[in-house]
């Protein structure tokens, strides 16, 4: 029996096939390093391909202001409709009823591995090779080797997918990870696992289309009857087991430095940052609202929060969990990137400390201080402590 | 090719080899990030000839083209490592950069060691004369390799 990968990508294992993609994600971030290469140049299918600016959203230079205005223009002389600008972060904004079960889905990002919450097969690329999948609608593919991820106990996506890192670290460069959900996770959770799956190397990450990702999709009025089963056992390079039972934090600077809470409780920090493409959305916004409900946040920390998206933030407005968050100190920023690269605001200062709900802690990754990461529970605690919290009321 | 061995280490960022505040159209703005997580003025101590030889992982992270076109400008053609990210391995490609795997690399070179790469041949021989190889690419790669070197990309 094939693989998934083998079922998405044609061929067999380890070979290398040329293979048709079935939609293109866009963003202002890498965007700008294509536009002189499609000088001139036709899009296959302006209709596949979505256009996002979220990185510098909005601008903070003239040069970034020039970038966006830029990729305006791109979109409307080659003819491509579907551009959002300020409605959330193009992985989120993909996953909002564009992306199906079933579909081969080329961004031009690393976190593209997100898409496979939803059964698709999301794979990121650098610019130049976005150029030619725009080009002609097609691109080469190694046909990568599976590894099998089963999760049998978890409650919350960044525990889980920190789990998944402690165990598998960089080892599924160029594989792809299939995960049997023994659990019922929701969307979020999985959505924040398929995108700390690229932290693994992973060339894509899957999970099976299943109830739950159908009845996810109908709230965006989309019926799916996909079926795509897991590959067999036996064509799995690898077996991992996932059974989170206390919170999990990654100290600098890898997102695999995995340590249990109470190994790093106590550490002081500075900025806690709740957002970036492997959270913000609605299930992480209301674990933030409800620890800030009856605290405030540490007069000596900063706590930003971003919504991964426009509809997410309106749910949130509409149920009260920003109205929470605001008044007990959270700073909100508008549904973008944000500070998770360093390329907007929300950079720390030399020697500063963040705990984030995002998915890397690289040197650098937000200006000049470390980064610990965790879930949305652990982050809110630890800005009204001031502190990494030694547990969590769950 | 006559080569000089500039060396890093294992799991060597993206957001080490071009930190995003680096991020733009401007080459001479571009190449200055190159390695400016690691080594803030790396691009000033480049020389003709000087490749790059990491451990593994060499890229992990954010799949920005910014860091391969850095070493594309800087007139860097061999990045040798013991194994590359997915990203930062297609994307030296499409810059005309040879991104050769080379198993045991970091324990034999240290900074600034001499050494001749063969990329098609898929040869390194060493200054003391030892011979470390490689598997070699399929044509069709090296076409792309070939296809995308541009000599005026050295803005140093």
């Amino acid at each position: 029996m094939k693989t998934v990968s083998e079922r998405f990508l044609g061929g067999e294992e380890g070979d290398y096939v040329f293979k048709e993609v079935d939609r293109v994600m866009l963003h202002d971030g890498n965007a700008p390093l294509l536009f002189d290469d499609m000088e001139g140049e036709d899009i296959w299918d302006p209709e596949k391909v979505t256009s996002v600016i979220d990185h510098f959203c909005p601008p903070s230079t003239v040069e970034r202001a020039n970038f966006v205005e830029r990729l305006r223009e791109f979109v409307e002389e080659k003819g491509i409709k579907d551009h959002v600008e300020s409605g959330g972060i193009c992985h989120q904004v993909m996953c909002e009823g564009r992306v199906l079960p079933g579909e081969l889905v080329a961004g031009i990002d690393s976190h593209s591995t997100t898409y496979g919450a939803l059964g698709a097969f999301g794979v990121g690329f650098g610019s130049s090779d976005t150029v030619e999948i725009l080009k002609e609608g097609k691109t080469w593919f190694r046909v990568p080797e599976t590894i099998r991820v089963e999760i049998s106990e978890g409650e919350d996506g960044n525990d889980i997918a920190l789990s998944m890192l402690e165990k598998i670290r960089y080892e599924a460069n160029y594989k792809t990870i299939e995960f049997v959900d023994k659990v019922g996770l929701n969307m979020d959770d999985r959505l924040t696992i398929a995108n700390m799956a690229a932290e693994t190397g992973a060339k894509a990450a899957f999970f099976p289309p299943d109830e739950i990702t159908r009845r996810y999709l109908q709230k965006f009025d989309i019926e799916s009857d996909v079926e795509i089963s897991l590959s067999e056992k036996e064509r799995c390079v690898k077996e991992v087991n996932i059974s989170v039972e206390e919170p999990l934090v990654a100290a600098p600077s890898k997102p695999y430095n995995v340590k249990t809470l109470s190994k790093v409780s106590g550490k002081s920090i500075d900025q806690v940052f709740i957002g970036s493409c492997a959270s913000g959305r609605m299930s992480d916004l209301r674990d933030a609202a409800e620890v800030l409900e009856s605290g405030k946040v540490h007069p000596d920390v900063r706590l930003l929060v971003t919504p991964a998206s426009k509809r997410v933030q309106e749910k949130a407005l509409k149920e009260g969990v920003i109205e929470k968050l605001v008044k007990a100190g959270a700073v909100m920023l508008n549904p973008s990137c944000g500070p998770c690269s360093g390329i907007d605001k929300g950079v720390l200062a030399e020697g500063e400390t963040c705990i984030s709900t995002q998915n890397r802690n690289y040197p650098g990754r937000m200006g000049k201080g470390e980064v610990y990461l965790a879930n949305a529970e652990v982050c809110a605690l630890s800005a009204v402590e001031g502190v990494i919290p030694e547990e969590v009321g769950r | 090719m006559r080569c000089r061995a500039r060396v890093f280490g294992d799991d060597v960022t993206l957001d080490e080899i071009h930190p995003s505040r680096y991020f733009s159209l401007d080459p001479e703005r571009v190449v200055q990030g190159l390695m400016a997580g690691i080594e803030p003025r790396f691009f000033k101590t480049i020389e003709d000839g000087d490749i790059i030889v990491a451990g593994r992982h060499f890229g992990m992270g954010s799949g920005r083209e910014s860091g391969a076109w850095a070493i594309q400008l800087a007139g860097i053609k061999v990045v040798i490592a013991e194994s590359f990210s997915r990203y930062m391995f297609r994307n030296c490609v499409n810059r005309g950069i040879w991104p050769l795997k080379v198993e045991g690399i970091l324990d034999k070179v240290s900074e600034k060691d001499p050494l001749d790469v063969y990329p098609e041949k898929g040869s390194v021989v060493l200054e003391d004369g030892e011979e470390l190889t490689f598997e070699p690419f399929p044509s069709r790669m090296v076409k792309i390799i070939k296809s995308n070197t541009g000599a005026e990309d050295d803005v140093r």
